[in-house]
C-alpha cells in the first residue's frame, strides 16, 4: 500500500466526491485596497472557473493580484461591496455566515503558502494536526486525538518528515518546513488546495521535489483534489492542468 | 480546541509570560499580605478587647454602683449571661521600684469572678514553663527555671509573707508597665538588668472622691508585685495594674460603710451623757451605705451574642434600679448614647478605635487594590506586545479556518493562564511572607536597622501572622480574573486583524 492510498483511505471527501459541477466559480471579481488616502484597485473584474480535480496554474507577474484572487477564493479575504461572487460549488461565499466560511476554509480548502507560515512554537507534528484540531470540541479533539495523529504522521512519512517530527520549524531547511505545510494544508483532506508561490521561496531542485510531491499526493484518480497554484515561474505553471495568466488586476489568457 | 495547546506552548516559550505572570504574583502578594497583617490587626484587637472587658459592661465610674451583688445575681440567674464580675477602674499613680513615678489605671478585681469573666488566669505571665518557646534554642526564658506554683500569689492577688506569717494583698502589674522587660526575638520577655518585678514592691496612689464629688485626701499604699500579666494588647500591658477588689474599695472610699446623718451640722456641740461635758457633736448613723463598683463585667453565655446579652442586662438592669432608691438612674444608664450599659464593641473610646480602624484598613484595602490594578495594564500592555508579536500566528490560525471568537479566547485564555500561575505563586508567596513576617521583621531590624512594627504604636507586640482561607481565595480569584481582563482588549484586537495583513506581517 501505497502512503497516499492509505492517506485516502484514512480520510475520503465523501462529500465533495458525490458533487458535480465546477467546484470553485468566481466572476466579475473586484477588489480594492486603500492605502493612506489612496484608492489600489488589485482586482478589477476577474472570472474564473475552477472544475473539480482540475489543476490551476495563476501565473503573474509581482503585483499582478494573483495572491489577492487566491485569498479571495479561500474565503481569507472579501471582494468589495458588489465586487462579484465566488460560489464554491455553487454556494456563495459571501451569503455564508461566518461560522461556515471559517469551517470552508478549515475543512474544504488547504492554504500552502511560499514563507511556509508554521506556528514556531509548535513541532512539525502539532503543526501538522492544528486544522484537525480547529472547531472541534475538546471531547471530539481527545477522541480523534490518536487517529489525527497517524494521518499527520503517515502524512509527513511521506514527505519524508518521519524523524522530524518533534522538531520545531526552526530547526528544518526551507524545503523541510515547506513539505510540513503542505501537510499541515492535506490533514484535513480539503477538496481544494490553494498554493501561494509554493516554491518561490526554495531552489529550483528543492521546489522540484516539492511539487513532485503535492502532485503525487493530491493526484489520486478517485479523489483528484483541486489545485490553484499562484506562481510567477513558467515551469512551476506547466506542471498545472490549466494556466490563467493575470496582468494588471485582470485576467488575460485562460 | 486548539487553545491549549497553544497556550502550554506559549506560556513555556517567552518571557513575557514570566514577566506577566511575576506582575500577577506581586500584585496578588502585595494586596494578600496588607489584608492579612490590617485585618489580622483588627481580629486581633477586637479579640483582646473583648477578653478584658468582657461581652457587656454596667459602668458608672467614680460614684460606683451600690447592691452590686444584687446585680450581679440577677444577671447570672439569666440563661443569656455565664457570668458577671464586679470591678473597680481608676486612675492613680504608680511608684516604681526603679524610682519613676508614672500615671496608670488600676483596676480592682475578685479574682474568681474576674477569671470567669475573662480568662484572667490565663494572662498571669511568670509560670513554670515545661517547653522552652520554639525560637528559644539556648533555653534563656526565665519561666523555665521557676518553681511549681509560682503563679499562685498572683492568681489569688494574695502574698504570703514568711517572715511575720502573714498575708497580704498583692499586685499584678502589666508586663510593660515597669519598662523593665524586653521581648526578645524568640518571642518571651526577660527582665533587663535583672529588674524581676516579682520580687519588688510598688506604691499605689489613688484620689478617692467624697458623696458630692469632690476630691479627698490621695491614698497611697504598698504592695508587693505577686506576678506580671500579658495581654498582647500593648496599650493594657503597659498602663494597667490589677490589685484586690475589697482593698482598691477601702482606697477610694467605695467600701461599705456606716451612714451618717445627712442633715448634720459639723462644728455642733453636744453634752456627754455620761460625763456631762461638752464636746463636739458626732454625725449620727443612720443606716450602712453599701459597697460599691464601677464596672461590673459580663460574659455572655453560649449560644447568645453579646449583643443579646446587652438587651438582656438593659431589661435586668431597670429592675434592679427600680428596687433600689440608690442605685443609679436606670433611664440614664440604660441609654444608648450614654453608654454606661455598652456591648464591648461599643466601650466609649474603643468604638470610635475600632470604627477607625476598620475605616483604615478598607481604605489601606482600596488604596493596595488600586495599586493592583497596575497588574491589569501590565497584562494588558505585555498582551498588546505580545499580540503585536503573534501577528502573523493570528493569521496563520484564521488561514487554516480559526474563528475571530476563537482567536479572542486563546489569548483571553492565555491571561486566565497567566493569572492562574501569578496568583497561585503570589498566594503561596503572601502566606509564606505573612506567617513569617514577625522572624522577617526582627531580621530587619537587626540586620538594616528598620523598625517598622513598633508595639507602643500598634497595641500589639507581634505583627498579625496569619492567612485567612477566604481572604486567600478571593485575592487569587481577582488576581485570575485581573489577568483575563487585562488580555481582553488584545484578545479582541487579535481576533479583528485582518487575516491577510497579518499572514504577510514582517
Amino acid at each position: 500500500m501505497t502512503h497516499a492510498q492509505s492517506i485516502t483511505q484514512i480520510a475520503p471527501d465523501a462529500d465533495s466526491a458525490a458533487r458535480t459541477g465546477p467546484i470553485l466559480c468566481a466572476s466579475r471579481l473586484y477588489k480594492t485596497y486603500r492605502l493612506g488616502r489612496v484608492n489600489v484597485p488589485v482586482l478589477k473584474g476577474v472570472d474564473l472557473t475552477i472544475e473539480r480535480g482540475e489543476r490551476v496554474a495563476i501565473l503573474g507577474a509581482s503585483g499582478s493580484g494573483k495572491s489577492t484572487l487566491l485569498h479571495l477564493l479561500g474565503g481569507l479575504d472579501t471582494p468589495d461591496r458588489d465586487g462579484g461572487s465566488i460560489l464554491y460549488h455553487g454556494e456563495s461565499l459571501q451569503n455564508m455566515a461566518k461560522s461556515a466560511v471559517d469551517r470552508y476554509r478549515n475543512r474544504d480548502v488547504g492554504f500552502v503558502f511560499q514563507l511556509y507560515h508554521l506556528l514556531p512554537e509548535l513541532t512539525v507534528l502539532q503543526n501538522v494536526i492544528l486544522p484537525a484540531i480547529i472547531g472541534v470540541g475538546r471531547i471530539q479533539a481527545a477522541k480523534q486525538r490518536t487517529e489525527v495523529e497517524s494521518r499527520a504522521k503517515l502524512l509527513l512519512q511521506s514527505f519524508g518528515l518521519a524523524h522530524r517530527l518533534k522538531h520545531r520549524p526552526v530547526e528544518l531547511s526551507g524545503g523541510e518546513r515547506q513539505r510540513a505545510a503542505i501537510a499541515r494544508a492535506l490533514i484535513n483532506n480539503p477538496a481544494l488546495l490553494l498554493a501561494d508561490e509554493p516554491t518561490g521561496n526554495l531552489d529550483a531542485e528543492t521546489g522540484g521535489v516539492i511539487l513532485d510531491a503535492m502532485m503525487n499526493l493530491t493526484d489520486r484518480d478517485e479523489h483528484r483534489q483541486t489545485m490553484v497554484i499562484v506562481t510567477h515561474d513558467q515551469n512551476t505553471a506547466a506542471r498545472a492542468d490549466r494556466i490563467v495568466r493575470m496582468k494588471d488586476g485582470v485576467i488575460e489568457d485562460a | 480546541m486548539y487553545q491549549p495547546l497553544l497556550t502550554r506552548r506559549y506560556l513555556l516559550s517567552k518571557v513575557m509570560p514570566l514577566l506577566a505572570s511575576l506582575a500577577v504574583m506581586l500584585c496578588s502578594a502585595m494586596v494578600l499580605i496588607v489584608w492579612s497583617v490590617m485585618g489580622g490587626f483588627l481580629v486581633r484587637l477586637l479579640d483582646q478587647g473583648r477578653s478584658i472587658i468582657g461581652d457587656v459592661s454596667v459602668t458608672y465610674p467614680i460614684v460606683g454602683i451600690p447592691h452590686y451583688e444584687d446585680l450581679i445575681n440577677r444577671l447570672e440567674a439569666h440563661p443569656a449571661i455565664d457570668a458577671a464580675a464586679p470591678t473597680i477602674e481608676t486612675f492613680g499613680l504608680v511608684s516604681l521600684p526603679t524610682r519613676q513615678t508614672k500615671p496608670i489605671r488600676i483596676r480592682g478585681i475578685e479574682p474568681e469572678s474576674f477569671n470567669a469573666v475573662t480568662g484572667y488566669n490565663d494572662i498571669i505571665y511568670w509560670k513554670k514553663l515545661d517547653e522552652p518557646l520554639p525560637g528559644d534554642v539556648d533555653e534563656m526564658d526565665r519561666r523555665l527555671r521557676l518553681p511549681e506554683g509560682f503563679e499562685d500569689p498572683g492568681l489569688t492577688l494574695e502574698e504570703y509573707e514568711p517572715s511575720t506569717g502573714s498575708v497580704r494583698s498583692a499586685a499584678v502589674m502589666g508586663i510593660s508597665v515597669g519598662e523593665v522587660n524586653r521581648r526578645n526575638e524568640a518571642g518571651f520577655f526577660e527582665p533587663l538588668f535583672n529588674w524581676f518585678m516579682p520580687s519588688y514592691e510598688i506604691t499605689l496612689t489613688v484620689l478617692p472622691m467624697s458623696d458630692s464629688g469632690s476630691p479627698l485626701d490621695p491614698v497611697d499604699r504598698s504592695f508587693p508585685v505577686a506576678n506580671e500579666f500579658v495581654t498582647g494588647l500593648y496599650e493594657t500591658d503597659a498602663n494597667v495594674v490589677i490589685v484586690p477588689l475589697d482593698v482598691l474599695q477601702r482606697m477610694l472610699q467605695l467600701d461599705e460603710a456606716a451612714l451618717l446623718d445627712p442633715n448634720f451640722i459639723p462644728g455642733t456641740l453636744e453634752i456627754d451623757p455620761a460625763t456631762g461635758d461638752v464636746r463636739p457633736a458626732q454625725p449620727r448613723v443612720i443606716g450602712k451605705a453599701p459597697a460599691r463598683v464601677t464596672d461590673i463585667l459580663i460574659r455572655a453565655a453560649e449560644g447568645y451574642t453579646p449583643d443579646e446579652a446587652y438587651e438582656e442586662t438593659l431589661i435586668i438592669y431597670r429592675a434592679f434600679a427600680a428596687t433600689y432608691r440608690d442605685a443609679p438612674d436606670a433611664d440614664r444608664m440604660t441609654d444608648p448614647g450614654l453608654a454606661y450599659i455598652h456591648t464591648w464593641e461599643n466601650k466609649p473610646g474603643l468604638r470610635t478605635f475600632i470604627a477607625a480602624v476598620k475605616k483604615e484598613t478598607t481604605l489601606v484595602l482600596v488604596l493596595f487594590a488600586f495599586i493592583s490594578m497596575t497588574a491589569v495594564f501590565l497584562v494588558l500592555a505585555i498582551f498588546w506586545s505580545m499580540v503585536s508579536e503573534k501577528t502573523r500566528d493570528v493569521g496563520i490560525l484564521r488561514a487554516i479556518g480559526a474563528s475571530k471568537p476563537g482567536v479572542a479566547w486563546l489569548f483571553v485564555r492565555y491571561g486566565l493562564a497567566i493569572g492562574l500561575v501569578g496568583s497561585t505563586l503570589g498566594v503561596a508567596l503572601a502566606h509564606l511572607i505573612v506567617i513569617n513576617i514577625n522572624p522577617i521583621h526582627a531580621w530587619m531590624g537587626s540586620a538594616l536597622g528598620v523598625q517598622v512594627w513598633d508595639p507602643a504604636v500598634y497595641y500589639f507586640f507581634e505583627i498579625p501572622n496569619e492567612v485567612d482561607t477566604g481572604k486567600a481565595t478571593l485575592v487569587f480569584v481577582i488576581g485570575v480574573l485581573a489577568a483575563a481582563v487585562g488580555a481582553l482588549i488584545p484578545a479582541i484586537k487579535a481576533a479583528n486583524l485582518d487575516p491577510v495583513r497579518a499572514i504577510r506581517f514582517e
